[in-house]
């Protein structure tokens, strides 16, 4: 993008970001501040596509403005109707503690500081080139695997990515313990009515999104997208099926459910343990079979994101389908 | 692209305001998933600093950062959930009766 142009669409970007953003916390009602989220979350995917990331683009295409919309709204359902966002009495909101301008003022002098610090940092030393960036980024560019974010998350970096499948297990097994352990009452709504454009919207949606969720996936090693993406989608599937009751909340997890879970965290842990044993490090892709190794753990994350995602959004120990009529 | 550096910075004190200066539990949520973007952000400018593609580092870890954002917010969203079913008070304020 020319000069001007470009420039133009840089202002106009980073303006509606804070704009969106500034609407959002600022918003009295509870649905408001949720969709304005919703359109800061793709605002957010143009600004990582115009920064020349299209991964983290369709992630946050995804996930941000996606799968977090569905699930602020879905709790805005249980939220009480007032701060709900529909009409009817209205509660003054509780103070703070502090008074609003002493913390407008605050909040304004760390944002100047930090945005300030953010901006010096850019044209500092740290970034010069010789740093361990360059090295990095000549490493992935180099790498077999054509795109070098998945040669990242899966080659060089890959106990982060293999920690990171245990917070999202811990994420999920956090609420579950909650559940078990404490007599808490039921906070899933029911699904409404079965509408006849339900099970049409289904019957078109499921093979597209499948089939991008594949797409997605095989194109990770060498284009945009990865297990990242395309797990998401697939939860993005699964958090529509449970939003139209095809997918019902159960009091004990199945054991497929189960197995779901945990197949992406076991396969790499046994990945780790096959390298440590058979090669010079762990954790290193063998040369030969280096494309089949990736795709089996890259499906393996996938389908445990798919599965974490949607039973996050549950909120219930367990799913199962709901098969044949509506009871 | 100091615009977005900037924008970074201000974004993460919009986040901080919504923690800080909003009482509403969804709000506070908000405003905690603002500051983890105004971070991707910067750790991206970061990564797109300089001549030639993108550091991949930052990318991956962003990445990561992304799902797991969610997944806390989704956990954020249960403990919401819950406070609301368990009683009428919405905020963390201290109450005088102690049944509430």
């Amino acid at each position: 993008m020319s000069g001007a142009i470009g420039t133009t669409y840089d202002l106009l970007l980073c303006g509606g970001l804070l704009w969106a953003a500034v609407q959002s916390v600022a918003m009295r009602q509870a649905l408001s501040a949720v969709i304005l989220f919703m359109v800061f979350g793709l605002l957010m995917a143009l600004v990582w596509a115009r920064l020349g990331t299209p991964d983290l683009a369709l992630a946050e295409a995804i996930i941000g403005a996606g799968i977090t919309g569905a699930l602020l709204l879905s709790a805005c359902r249980t939220l009480p109707a007032d701060i709900a966002g529909a009409a009817g009495e209205q509660h003054p909101e509780a103070p703070c503690g502090l008074p609003q301008g002493i913390v407008i003022a605050v909040c304004a002098a760390v944002g100047l500081g930090v945005a300030a610090l953010m901006a010096a940092t850019l044209s500092g030393p740290g970034t010069s080139p010789g740093t361990g960036a360059e090295t990095a980024r000549a490493a992935a560019a180099a790498h077999e695997l054509g795109n070098p974010v998945t040669a990242v998350l899966v080659d060089f970096r890959g106990f982060d990515t293999l920690l990171e499948m245990v917070v999202l297990l811990a994420a999920c097994l956090a609420p579950r313990v909650l559940m078990a352990q404490t007599a808490l009452p039921a906070v899933n709504p029911e699904p409404a009515d079965d509408s006849p454009m339900v099970a049409a919207l289904l019957g078109m949606a499921t093979p597209v999104l499948v089939l991008t969720a594949l797409y997605l996936f095989w194109a990770g090693a060498h284009a945009p997208g990865g297990a990242f993406q395309a797990g998401a989608l697939l939860g993005a599937l699964g958090v529509l099926y449970r939003l139209t009751g095809r997918l019902a909340p159960s009091e004990q997890t199945p054991l497929w459910l189960r197995a779901l879970l945990v197949v992406g965290l076991a396969a790499f842990v046994l990945y780790a343990m096959l390298t440590a044993v058979l090669s010079a490090a762990p954790m290193t892709l063998p040369r030969p079979g280096l494309q089949a190794t990736v795709l089996i753990i890259e499906f393996t994350l996938m389908l445990s994101i798919a599965a974490t995602l949607t039973l996050l959004f549950s909120a219930a120990p367990g799913f199962q389908p709901r098969t044949g009529s509506s009871p | 692209m100091p615009i977005y550096a900037l924008t970074a910075g201000l974004l993460f004190a919009v986040g901080l305001y919504g923690v800080l200066g909003r009482s509403e539990l969804l709000h506070r949520l908000l405003g905690t998933n603002l500051m983890a973007s105004a971070i991707f952000l910067y750790l991206v400018v970061i990564a797109a600093d300089g001549a030639g593609e993108p550091d991949p580092v930052p990318q991956a870890m962003v990445l990561t950062g992304i799902v797991i954002a969610v997944s806390l917010t989704a956990f954020g969203l249960i403990l919401i959930r819950y406070f609301h079913a368990l009683g009428t008070r919405r905020t963390l304020e201290e109450e005088e009766d102690p049944d509430g």
